[in-house]
């Protein structure tokens, strides 16, 4: 990257032989997500922003303006006004830098541009009149199937349950390095199954929250937030450590859920609702796993809220696992129980989660 | 404090029989009711050419390759080869190299290749990640002693990132079944890391290398908190010295449910048997 002028050079101009300026970085946005029909006060962060007033473009820009309240070479804070009726959509921001010191951008013959790399941002079309609706996705590790264990072999047994978890965690590196050590039968593939899963379980959400707390807090396998007067939010959760060796800090790491590709995609339905649809899977590593157990790729699970154009919800449309907790303004309005993990053993292992593959996932083009 | 763990193996008076049952039933869940018995994937020797066919496909994972490699399927020699020129996930390539290696094949790029990503796992002198949690619940912090070796390290996250996936890389070298895996599986015996001292005694059973025992009966008496496990290895070893040593280190009623997986067919610790049909338990 080429030097910039050292500070107690600027104001001198930008002469032949002076050092060139740089192209604009943009390093953050906040906040990224715009109310149409609201003005936002918007901080952009970054380097070699200039100390001329910079200009900011705005792509789709229909509807969109700016006044700058203030700029120095790292950061910009500028009150971005989005007109109503501008749709749900993304939008990508660049700077271009407009020089130092009242001289303009200069490049030499390095081609520097002015203008920054886009970034993104978005733009989201309030709701009139709809609550917030809230959807927490989690794994309940009491439901039934998971009380009444299949009979898995019992060396598998001990393994998992070993007073020293290290050995639990043998086991499960053994099973991610593709080794299905100690699955011979359908009934040790349920056990493994329901192991992992009881084990890497979530505790049960409360029946009255505040979503932005539930999201810091991260007991979750996905949270799904729209409607209401905030630009709503979504996550993909981790997936807890079922041998209980790894310290929750670095399962942010290695067990974060993997998104899918339509994962946060806002629209409008078939019906003509306006939706917003959260989507991922377990992280790679669990897929590893996954695939030792089961020979399948892992299924995908999905939470759709949407509202008609009278601010009315509806949240049903979901995978059939895990459980998921629907909030209406902050209170429990419905529990969705998830179906049997594993069921290799029976005569239809699809119809239990852990017989299903990434087949299974829901498309924009499929709500309804 | 009482764990599961210490229930079940608590429970060799007789008349706490009954009394150990109701609790381990409670512990791990009733049995269900009988559905029917059909063999996992990975241990079902009709699925041979299935995963022949995915690897061939280029859509599949490691446990294709697992169960083509202990199939002892050198036909499938030249499809692992071109997959492993095609193959980005480095566990997956290097799970390819592993097999060709001990399907016999000689070419040394796939030893080399397989040894460079292991390496790591070996020579590193990171300790556990983090105090044992209770089961199903993660340590909320990693443990003093490794914090203190990521900043000695100066590690930044991503590299950090990477010393918790080491221990997976190990499995491989045991897998292979090479010979050459020897010093390195014996030098991670005395990794500070359990779970690298766990697998690389697993590792040298799989080769059966009946030199290495004094090595795991060394490892157990210098770890005591990995001495049970450590010495799980020592039960598929046909040696005097390896059997006394599982008499002393792991509790009578595992050492003999261990024992009894291996005459069962269980004879190497990382390649269960293939079956025809379910075996009898």
């Amino acid at each position: 990257m080429p030097a910039r002028l050292p500070s107690s050079f600027e104001g001198l101009g930008s002469a032949p032989g002076n050092a060139v300026d740089s192209t604009p970085i943009i390093t953050g946005i906040d906040p990224s997500d715009w109310t149409a029909g609201v003005a936002t006060s918007v901080t952009f962060t970054g380097q070699y922003f200039g100390t001329n007033a910079p200009t900011l473009s705005f792509s789709p820009g229909a509807g969109i303006n700016y006044s700058l309240s203030s700029y120095n070479d790292t950061q910009i804070v500028a009150l971005v006004s989005v007109a109503a009726g501008t749709p749900n959509e993304g939008v990508s921001v660049s700077v271009t830098n407009n020089g130092y010191g009242g001289s303009p951008f200069y490049a030499g013959n390095t081609g520097e541009s002015p203008t920054s790399t886009p970034a993104n941002a978005a733009v989201h079309a309030p709701i009139p009149n709809s609550p917030e609706v809230t959807v927490i996705a989690w794994i309940d590790g009491n439901a039934p199937d998971l009380k009444v264990f299949p009979a898995g072999n019992q060396t598998l047994v001990q393994k998992l349950h070993n007073a020293n978890n290290y050995v639990c965690g043998a086991e499960l590196a053994f099973w991610v390095a593709g080794s299905p050590i100690d699955i011979q039968s359908s009934t040790d593939q349920d056990y493994a199954n329901d192991w992992l899963i009881k084990y890497s379980a979530n505790t049960a959400p409360p029946s009255t929250i505040t979503p932005s707390a539930q999201l810091s807090a991260g007991n979750f396998r996905m949270i799904n937030d729209y409607g209401g007067s905030g630009p709503g939010f979504y996550r993909l959760g981790i997936t807890p450590d079922p041998c209980g060796i790894l310290p929750i800090s670095v399962l942010n790491w290695i067990a974060q859920g993997q998104p899918n590709q339509y994962n946060g995609k806002s629209g409008t339905s078939g019906s003509g609702e306006v939706y917003q649809l959260v989507e991922g899977r377990l992280g790679t590593t669990g897929q590893k796993v996954n695939l030792t157990l089961n020979s399948r790729t892992a299924p995908w699970v999905w939470t759709v809220i949407k509202f008609d154009s009278s601010g009315n919800p509806t949240y049903s449309e979901r995978a059939v696992f895990p459980t998921y907790s629907v909030y209406v303004n902050g209170t429990l309005a419905h529990t969705y129980e998830q179906i049997p993990v594993s069921c290799f053993s029976g005569n239809n292992a699809s119809s239990c989660f852990a017989g299903k593959d990434q087949t299974y996932q829901l498309t924009p083009s499929q709500i309804q | 404090m009482l764990t599961i763990s210490n229930i079940n193996w608590r429970c060799g008076a007789s008349r706490l029989l009954l009394w150990c049952a109701l609790l381990t039933g409670v512990a791990y869940g009733q049995a269900q009711q009988a559905q029917p018995q059909k063999l996992a994937y990975g241990a079902d020797r009709a699925n041979v050419p299935d995963a022949i066919a995915k690897v061939k496909s280029g859509e599949f994972g490691a446990i294709h390759v697992d169960l083509i490699v202990r199939a002892g399927v050198p036909e499938a020699i030249p499809v692992l080869k071109k997959q492993f020129t095609y193959v980005q996930d480095p566990l997956l390539k290097a799970k390819i190299a592993a097999g060709l290696v001990r399907l016999g094949d000689k070419d040394d790029t796939y030893w080399d290749f397989l040894l460079s990503y292991v390496k790591p796992a070996v020579e590193s002198d990171f300790p556990d990640f983090a105090n044992n949690g209770s089961q199903g619940k993660a340590p909320a912090e990693p443990s003093p002693e490794f914090e203190a070796w990521v900043k000695d390290h100066n590690l930044t996250p991503k590299e950090a990132e990477e010393i918790f996936r080491l221990p997976v890389r190990l499995v491989l070298l045991g897998w292979s079944e090479d010979p050459r895996a020897l010093p390195f599986l014996r030098q991670a015996l005395s990794s500070p890391n359990s779970m690298i001292q766990i697998i690389a005694a697993t590792g040298l059973a799989e080769i059966g290398d009946k030199s290495s025992v004094p090595w795991i009966i060394d490892a157990c008496r210098k770890s005591p908190a990995n001495a049970e496990a450590i010495a799980q290895a020592l039960v598929y070893f046909d040696d005097n010295d390896a059997q006394r040593a599982v008499d002393e280190f792991i509790p009578k009623e595992r050492a003999k449910l261990y024992r009894d997986a291996k005459a069962n067919g269980n004879v190497k610790p990382l390649s269960p048997p293939l079956y025809d049909k379910v075996p009898n338990r």
